[in-house]
């Protein structure tokens, strides 16, 4: 293939997609023992969703390759009105989509570096927790608001351009759920085969809206019967394509 | 008549250290003066609210069968309560909710700890995310964890479900959180659940949901328990 040809082929795949030079990042929080230590972790250059992967973009996808929907949908089908809402899936239902695209799930590391930058800030926008740029329980405790497009929060944009990282819905990452290393931490669900999910949601407060917040759930987590509680989301990455 | 130290433990009166600086709606910490009362040992269990149903004729909750919580669960907190149900089961009892105050004192004592038992979280001692879904397990027996005890002797006011308390959720005096105004509808939820991660089984922790809120099927719910001046 072409210089030219590796160039277009990288730009429909990036397309939608903001991009994150490599380099060091604070990681973790040492007030918080499953998040510690903080430190300075490095990722190489990648891509990843600006957006989450919606409803509508997931429905395609099943229709094409005969994928497994989302068992809490109805008919087969997301509810009326909810294009543009996150589709939310088992993390093996998202990691096959992002395979199926040429992209993968994002790692712990990448998600915590697209929703916090460089600076260690605790939220996306800063130090300061904010219910308007962000879905939370905060907001749906009053309103009843389990879900909402996923371009809904400008405002809640991470330095790197990433749009809804915390509340609305939580995020698979490819990680399996284990101890951060140099840890003192240890846990019964580490290193038994969950997977990590960032970003709390809707159903939590801001405890769990932080950029350094870890939760797990198993990756064949089964949604039916979900229902309004929903389930995780997730966003696509991809390495660097070299040129 | 059972006597009130079998089940209920005395809180001394005096002052505390309440709040914390994690989180925006914790702080400020400060020093609050609570008369003393009594509170109970335990949360109410599925079994205790069951005998309350049938005596009252009050609604059913909504995860139990036609005729009543499973055996199994008899003895563990009940879950899905709304505010209005537990102040009512309260004042059955000739009791009522414990005020915020009241309920942080009683996990923490005067020395300002993060957890009932100290100020290191110890996994095996709370029935919390962590450990619940690893180990398949939602709500657990009362008492289970033998480390779920405060500086009082309050067992598992950390974990397992969240409590009712008796106050409107609105940000502390001299706070700077900004939250939505709406939120004062709100009644107070303490010291986490089963279905939520450590971090929402501190002792200063606390979030609000309106009265009406009994949770959510496949997440649980508050559950409460009681206390008397």
């Amino acid at each position: 293939m072409s210089v030219s040809g590796v160039d277009r082929q990288q730009k429909d795949l990036t397309s939608g997609m903001v991009y994150v030079p490599e380099g060091s990042f604070i990681m973790g929080d040492d007030r918080f023992p499953r998040e510690s230590p903080k430190r300075q972790e490095w990722t190489a250059g990648f891509w990843i969703d600006r957006f989450l992967v919606t409803n509508a973009e997931y429905l395609r996808f099943a229709e094409a390759t005969g994928a497994e929907r989302p068992a809490h949908w109805i008919d087969g089908c997301f509810p009326d009105g909810q294009d543009n809402h996150p589709a939310e899936v088992s993390w093996t239902m998202a990691d096959q989509y992002a395979r199926h695209h040429g992209k993968r799930l994002p790692t712990e590391a990448e998600w915590e570096k697209a929703a916090r930058g460089v600076d260690g800030r605790i939220f996306p926008w800063g130090d300061t927790f904010d219910a308007d740029r962000c879905l939370t329980w905060e907001t749906s405790a009053i309103t009843g608001v389990h879900s909402e497009p996923v371009d809904a929060r400008p405002l809640g944009v991470s330095p790197f351009g990433c749009e809804q990282m915390v509340g609305l819905c939580e995020e698979w990452c490819s990680d399996e759920y284990s101890g951060y290393e140099h840890s003192h931490h240890s846990s019964v669900g580490y290193g038994v085969g969950m997977r990590v999910l960032r970003g709390g949601s809707w159903i939590f407060p801001m405890t769990h809206a932080r950029a350094s917040y870890r939760c797990f759930e198993e990756p064949d987590l089964d949604t039916s019967g979900y229902g309004q509680l929903g389930g995780p989301g997730f966003r696509c990455a991809l390495t660097e394509v070299p040129s | 008549m059972t006597p009130v130290e079998d089940t209920m433990v005395w809180i001394p009166g005096g002052v505390f250290t309440m709040g914390s600086d994690l989180f925006d709606i914790e702080a400020p910490i400060r020093e609050v003066d609570v008369p003393g009362f009594w509170i109970d040992r335990l949360p109410v269990t599925h079994e205790q609210y069951y005998e309350y149903v049938q005596q009252t004729g009050v609604p059913m909750l909504p995860d139990w069968p036609e005729d009543g919580p499973a055996a199994e669960i008899a003895n563990h907190p009940v879950e899905r309560v709304t505010w209005w149900e537990a102040r009512d089961y309260a004042s059955w009892c000739g009791k009522r909710l414990p005020t915020e105050a009241e309920w942080e004192k009683a996990a923490r004592g005067n020395d300002g700890r993060e957890w009932p038992w100290g100020d290191v979280w110890i996994e095996e001692n709370a029935n919390v995310w962590d450990s619940a879904k690893p180990l398949g397990v939602m709500t657990i027996p009362n008492g289970a964890r033998v480390g779920n005890s405060s500086p009082y002797g309050v067992i598992d006011l950390c974990g397992n479900v969240e409590e009712w308390v008796e106050d409107e959720f609105l940000p502390y005096e001299g706070s700077t959180a900004e939250l939505p105004s709406t939120l004062g509808q709100c009644r107070v939820l303490r010291g986490g659940s089963w279905f939520y991660t450590s971090e929402m089984a501190r002792c200063s922790f606390r979030r609000g949901a309106l009265p009406t809120f009994s949770g959510y099927e496949r997440a649980g719910g508050p559950g409460f328990r009681c206390v008397r001046s």
